[in-house]
């Protein structure tokens, strides 16, 4: 039989496989929305038949990172949402015949084309009438955003622009087209450079000032609710600007300015923690560059602990993956440097970025931070629970307890407990809170959320904690 | 009603072990030795369940899933990722794209029953 063999060198892909092929080039399958290319012909008409068309161009500025830093299930959750309040955008504010199309496949360039109405003179399309759809969209987007149907994406921003296609007879329609979505691009990226230089002057001014409100969210044992620990989360308000702290993070990303900002984070952090923590871990969000730029520094430890008043052997840095580590074995060099004094290391957001195993691995964590977009509905989704099955034979490889994190849930929690998670964290089992409201409830009651069996264990020196503590003296 | 079962496989000897376990147990079987000719028996054969490998030449198996699940007409056949890999990253990422399983080679006979009838039952 022919399918026995294999297959010759020569052989190219049929036409059934090319037809496929261009089939997810026409149709962004992500966004569910028609692409440039395949509705390049109706545009062209509309340009013909009304000598002008207008655009409204959109984009997810950084969508690159946002993937890389959150996975890919983030970013393809977002832009599914993106897709569906742009055509709900489309159905409420344009008319027939206008149309909303990504760039290209896999684009987070969107555009929305707009024939002149009769309100507009003839053969143009008014440009205030251009601007306002761009304003109307970007309320509206902003809307959305903030009632939640893009859940949990609240630190996405938009970039918007507009430009108007006049038809002419020296220029094909295509090509006035795809000049028009360049120039777009261009205005945006530029309106958008000024505003970045204006934030950086306000982030600059915040750091020096150490204008960062830190909260603590406890972490739990998910067996009988004792505390592990705490995260630190810092925030800034007082500034229109910059709202919240994904906000905050993603700025100083931008600007480069991670190291500067995770230092007075973690002044404030110890400041506050050292009067209450007791036996509780902190953990500490630790860019990679940090730990980088610690390790080219002989008093590394000093400068990271000096004045903080809470031992090492209390610190968890909680590796986050915001930016790529360059340089591997330095970096393992450095992190071995703290554990040596007794600092724990945590890898957040395990399961959702493009961390390989081996990265993970070697950096030998003590615990992995299952990531909040893979704990929401897991009690529903079976591929997330998948996911926490793989994460948790990982954790069991390198020896490494696992912390779930945005348990907001009951029937998420259940799942979790049930599945043999270590520890959680999330408003289900405790808001974060400002340090001196820890204190007088500390080491808390149990939450009454599970009618789950459970040891009357309610103390702070939890099995947990002890079990951990001879983990970390292991050679 | 008999359950059909595409079996995509570059190595002869794996189309060869894994369809006559799957008739020993039967399945009605049919085999592709490259994600091409599979794209193309999809529509033939209409199988119930896909045993697909992901190194293969031509065209991959990341490729076959990526094309029979952006298609309405296939995106409902349950695929089952059968490699030698055993990367959690890419049993994650396989998942992610859409598969409803994924079995790590070397398998055994019952392993790979028990998985696809889980499956197609």
């Amino acid at each position: 039989m022919a399918e026995k063999d294999s297959p010759s060198p020569d052989k190219q892909p049929s036409n059934r496989t090319l037809w496929l092929r261009l089939q997810t080039l026409l149709a962004d399958k992500i966004s569910s929305l028609p692409t440039l290319p395949a509705k390049m012909s109706d545009i062209r008409g509309a340009l013909e038949e009304h000598g002008a068309v207008g655009l409204v161009y959109v984009t997810v500025p950084r969508a690159d990172d946002l993937e890389a830093l959150y996975g890919w299930q983030y970013y393809d959750e977002f832009m599914a949402d993106l897709g569906a309040v742009l055509a709900k955008f489309a159905r409420t504010f344009l008319k027939p015949g206008d149309l909303v199309v990504a760039r290209d496949a896999q684009s987070s360039e969107f555009l929305v084309f707009v024939r002149p109405s009769t309100a507009d003179k003839p053969e143009e399309v008014a440009p205030d009438r251009l601007e306002t759809l761009k304003t109307q969209l970007v309320n509206y987007l902003a809307a959305e955003r903030n009632a939640d149907i893009f859940r949990g994406h609240k630190q996405v921003t938009f970039l918007t622009a507009t430009a108007l296609i006049i038809h002419n007879l020296f220029s094909r329609p295509e090509r006035l087209v795809l000049a028009a979505v360049d120039q777009a691009h261009r205005a945006a990226v530029a309106a958008a450079e000024t505003e970045t230089r204006r934030q950086k002057e306000i982030l600059k001014r915040i750091i020096v000032r150490e204008e960062v409100e830190v909260l603590y969210q406890p972490i739990v044992s998910l067996r009988d609710f004792s505390i592990l620990g705490f995260e630190a989360l810092s925030t800034t308000s007082g500034y229109a600007d910059i709202k919240g702290a994904e906000m905050l993070f993603a700025l100083a990303d931008e600007v480069d300015l991670s190291t500067q900002l995770d230092r007075a984070c973690r002044r404030r952090a110890f400041a506050n923690a050292r009067r209450w923590l007791g036996d509780a871990l902190l953990f500490l969000n630790t860019d990679p560059r940090t730990v980088e730029e610690l390790g080219t520094r002989e008093d590394a430890l000093h400068h990271l602990f000096q004045d903080a008043g809470v031992a090492p052997t209390r610190v968890v840095l909680e590796i986050t993956e915001r930016s790529a580590i360059g340089n591997p074995a330095a970096f393992e060099a450095t992190l071995n440097r703290f554990r040596d004094h007794g600092i724990r290391v945590a890898v957040d957001d395990t399961g959702a970025g493009y961390a390989s195993l081996n990265t993970i691995a070697r950096l030998k964590p003590d615990f992995l931070k299952f990531d909040i977009a893979l704990v929401r509905d897991i009690d529903q989704d079976r591929v997330k629970q998948e996911l926490l099955a793989t994460v948790q034979e990982l954790g069991r490889r390198v020896n490494a307890r696992i912390i779930a994190e945005g348990v907001e849930t009951k029937g998420e929690l259940e799942t979790l407990a049930r599945a043999g998670v270590d520890f959680g964290q999330g408003y289900l089992l405790a808001r974060p809170k400002m340090g001196p409201e820890i204190e007088p409830h500390f080491p808390r009651e149990p939450a009454n959320i599970l009618e789950y069996p459970r040891p009357d264990n309610r103390a702070a020196g939890s099995p947990e904690e002890k079990d951990l503590g001879e983990k970390n003296t292991r050679s | 009603m008999e359950k059909k079962i595409l079996v995509v496989d570059d190595e002869e000897s794996v189309r060869q072990v894994v369809s006559f376990t799957l008739e020993q147990a039967g399945y009605g079987v049919e085999s592709s030795a490259d994600g091409d000719d599979c794209l193309e028996k999809v529509y033939s054969f209409r199988p119930d369940l896909i045993l697909l490998d992901l190194m293969m030449p031509l065209v991959d198996g990341w490729e076959v899933l990526r094309l029979l699940r952006s298609n309405p007409e296939t995106a409902d056949i349950p695929v089952v990722i059968l490699t030698a890999k055993g990367e959690i990253y890419d049993k994650m990422f396989a998942l992610q794209q859409g598969a409803a399983d994924y079995i790590t080679k070397p398998f055994g006979k019952q392993e790979l029953l028990e998985r696809i009838s889980a499956i197609v039952k």
